[in-house]
């Protein structure tokens, strides 16, 4: 599904990114861990596209497509979707419109028909209740005011209604209490399915015993220094990450 | 260099021929109570005649233009076929209910339809009122927006002939928003409506003052309201102004609030080419409040000019005030916000919020809260920003699937929606968020 070589980039005259290189296929859940600045939030930052990250050198497929000359829109209605670290928000529109034109977006590009207010509504409606989310949620503007958790559990009903091909969780787990770092999991654990893949961003492990991966891969410097199975990341939790600074450095030169 | 300034010569366009012909007309004193007022008006007018951009309250609107144009005065009101259909036209989301037309500033009883008030609610024309109710009417009309007040409070204190009359009796709850529509029909007349509205005492009702006119006309309305909201009376008080673009709109809207009394004001200035407000509320009794909520939308090259005031005259009053505005292609907008905290106004609490979007490089605003506190134990903020849209937000629709001219017109839409949602009458907020939405989704793409 997304097969990423020797990726590099840079937000302004500065390497975030020195080398990446990853292959995820569909129904697999890969956890990218790290050091604060190593390089994973520009990673999922990269993949969706914002403007601010230049990618200088490498490569991005996905589905057999160059990424890096998809805009934002056009990868988020291919089935990409980045569930953002700090969602934005936006004061007067609420959840239930900004979604239904989002969802719509999508519905055009594949030409099928456009969902109406009602219809819409149901289907929301359908998936709050899959992801115990309050109903009120839907009408409030789009994470104005929201709790850190609502914020985070909102990115995940985003996820939920716009079903993407490629889920991109970006830190999903920071400032989270254990409840609703239990309700965001239980969430993407119903989410996840052999045709969806995740990529998941995190620092700590405390995430990945609940959302159990397929794979982690650890970054630091800007490229993946070791990849392994799910143990790696009890292993990480045990040793910390300065063990595999070494390598970084050294590897980089 | 010589030491003398040179005077500017004062401008009063066609002002004193009107004022002449009024005088000698039976007009003028078929309220004999009112001549005095009427006087008044007419002498602040000949003593100053139209304020310059020298002056400091009109500093960025130039009143030039309207100065100079001929207009004719109205004379009797139009009631025929057309003006009734389209009265019609123009519901806002009230229609149905109890409604007062004005047509070019004339009482319309025809076109009015009061029958669904509650007992005691006194609604109609306001120069019946001036005879049948002349005690509830002769103490308060002139005094809250007394004709020194601005020329333009001058000119309709000695011309204005009629208005909407609204008195809500103490303890009486109107359930039904009451439509006053002032109709405008008439190229290059002038019309100067006078409006008066008193809640009595733990009364409560919602208004909605609107200012329509089918047609691109260019004509003047002059208009100047009174409020008067007793000890406990909650008046929800809408104002829409949704004229030809091609119309000069001047409004004077002044009020008081007693001890536990809340007035609402939401304006949404969304047409007329060129719309001064100045919005004026004294708050004079412990508990007061005063909400004063604005939307303004301008494109081509209209003009809008929101000068408000709060004066907090006593203690233990909130204030709040979210005026925004969206501006496209060469318009200009201009916000002034007052707030007057006196020395004995301890503990109030004032809030004032100005927002603009800009989505043209040719528009431009004007903003500036003017906040003088006497008083050392009170609350009060004020913000101002003036901007495009946010790209952290547009970035997020996109990666939502938004194209960014979808999501710049969502974003428009948004913001506002933001103040839009404030609006005390949920009929109107609603007939506003459903008539406004593709206008905004367009412009905000540049559409």
């Amino acid at each position: 599904m997304l097969s990423i070589k020797d990726l590099t980039a840079k937000v302004g005259a500065k390497e975030i990114l020195t080398g990446i290189t990853l292959n995820v296929k569909a129904g697999e859940v890969h956890a990218i861990m790290g050091p604060n600045g190593s390089g994973k939030s520009t990673l999922a930052q990269v993949l969706a596209g914002h403007p601010a990250y230049t990618v200088t050198g490498g490569t991005v497929t996905y589905q057999g497509r160059d990424l890096t000359e998809m805009t934002p829109e056009d990868r988020a209605k291919e089935g990409i979707f980045l569930a953002f670290q700090y969602p934005v928000e936006i004061p007067g529109v609420s959840n239930a419109y900004f979604l239904r034109a989002a969802y719509n977006e999508r519905e055009k590009q594949a030409g099928r028909p456009e969902l109406d207010v009602m219809e819409f509504n149901t289907l929301l409606k359908e998936k709050s209740k899959i992801l115990h989310i309050d109903e009120s949620l839907l009408n409030r503007p789009v994470n104005e005011g929201f709790s850190g958790g609502e914020k985070k559990r909102n990115e995940i009903f985003q996820l939920a209604v716009l079903e993407p091909k490629l889920a991109i969780l970006d830190e999903t787990d920071s400032g989270l209490d254990i409840d609703a770092l239990r309700t965001v999991s239980d969430g993407v654990n119903r989410l996840r399915s052999k045709d969806r893949a995740f990529i998941v961003v995190t620092h700590y492990q405390r995430l990945l015993n609940y959302i159990v991966p397929d794979f982690v891969h650890v970054i630091a410097g800007g490229r993946i220094v070791k990849s392994g199975g799910k143990e790696l990341a009890l292993e990480l939790e045990q040793r910390g990450y300065d063990w595999l600074k070494p390598a970084a450095a050294g590897a980089a030169r | 260099m010589s030491g003398a300034v040179a005077e500017m010569p004062m401008v009063k366009g066609c002002w004193p021929a009107h004022l002449d012909a009024f005088e000698k007309s039976p007009g003028w004193s078929a309220v004999p109570w009112a001549v005095g007022l009427r006087k008044r008006g007419s002498a602040a007018f000949h003593e100053r005649g139209f304020p310059t951009t020298d002056d400091e309250d009109w500093r960025y609107t130039s009143v030039q233009a309207l100065a100079a144009t001929a207009f004719r005065q109205s004379l009797a009101a139009r009631a025929d076929a057309l003006v009734s259909s389209t009265a019609k036209m123009f519901g806002f989301g009230l229609e149905g209910g109890p409604r007062i037309v004005l047509v070019d500033g004339f009482f319309s009883p025809e076109l009015s339809d009061l029958t669904a008030l509650p007992k005691g609610v006194r609604a109609g024309g306001l120069l019946r009122a001036m005879t049948a109710e002349k005690a509830r009417v002769e103490t308060h009309l002139g005094e809250i927006a007394p004709p020194s007040f601005s020329a333009f409070a001058a000119l309709n204190a000695a011309l204005f002939q009629d208005g909407a009359f609204l008195d809500v009796p103490a303890g009486v709850k109107v359930e039904t928003p009451i439509l006053i529509l002032h109709l405008s029909h008439e190229s290059y007349l002038a019309s100067h409506p006078r409006n008066l509205y008193r809640v009595g005492a733990g009364a409560s009702v919602q208004v909605l003052e609107a200012y329509a006119s089918p047609s691109c006309d260019l004509y003047f309305t002059n208009a100047v309201t009174e409020v008067d909201v007793e000890r406990g009376g909650r008046l929800i008080h809408g104002r829409i102004e949704s004229e030809s673009g091609n119309a000069f709109h001047v409004a004077c809207t002044q009020g008081r609030v007693a001890e536990d009394g809340l007035w609402q004001s939401d304006v949404a200035a969304l047409g007329a080419g060129f719309f001064r407000h100045d919005l004026g509320a004294r708050l004079v009794g412990e508990r007061a409040e005063a909400r004063m909520f604005g939307l303004t939308i301008a494109s081509g090259k209209q003009h809008v000019d929101h000068h408000t005031a709060i004066d907090h005259a006593v203690p233990h009053c909130p204030s709040r005030e979210y005026y925004k505005a969206i501006l496209n292609g060469r318009s200009r907008v201009v916000f002034n916000g007052k707030v007057y905290v006196r020395e004995d106004a301890q503990k109030t609490d004032a809030k004032q919020t100005n927002r603009s979007l800009l989505l043209s490089e040719d528009a431009r605003v004007d903003t500036k809260p003017q906040l003088e506190i006497f008083a050392d134990d009170v609350k009060c903020t004020h913000g101002a920003t003036v901007g495009q849209l946010d790209e952290d937000m547009i970035h997020y629709c996109r990666t939502r699937g938004m194209s960014p001219a979808v999501a710049r017109g969502i974003l428009t839409y948004a913001f506002a929606r933001d103040v839009l949602q404030n609006f005390g009458i949920p009929a109107v907020k609603e007939h506003l968020d459903r008539s406004l939405v593709q206008r905004l989704l367009d412009a905000g793409r540049g559409a």
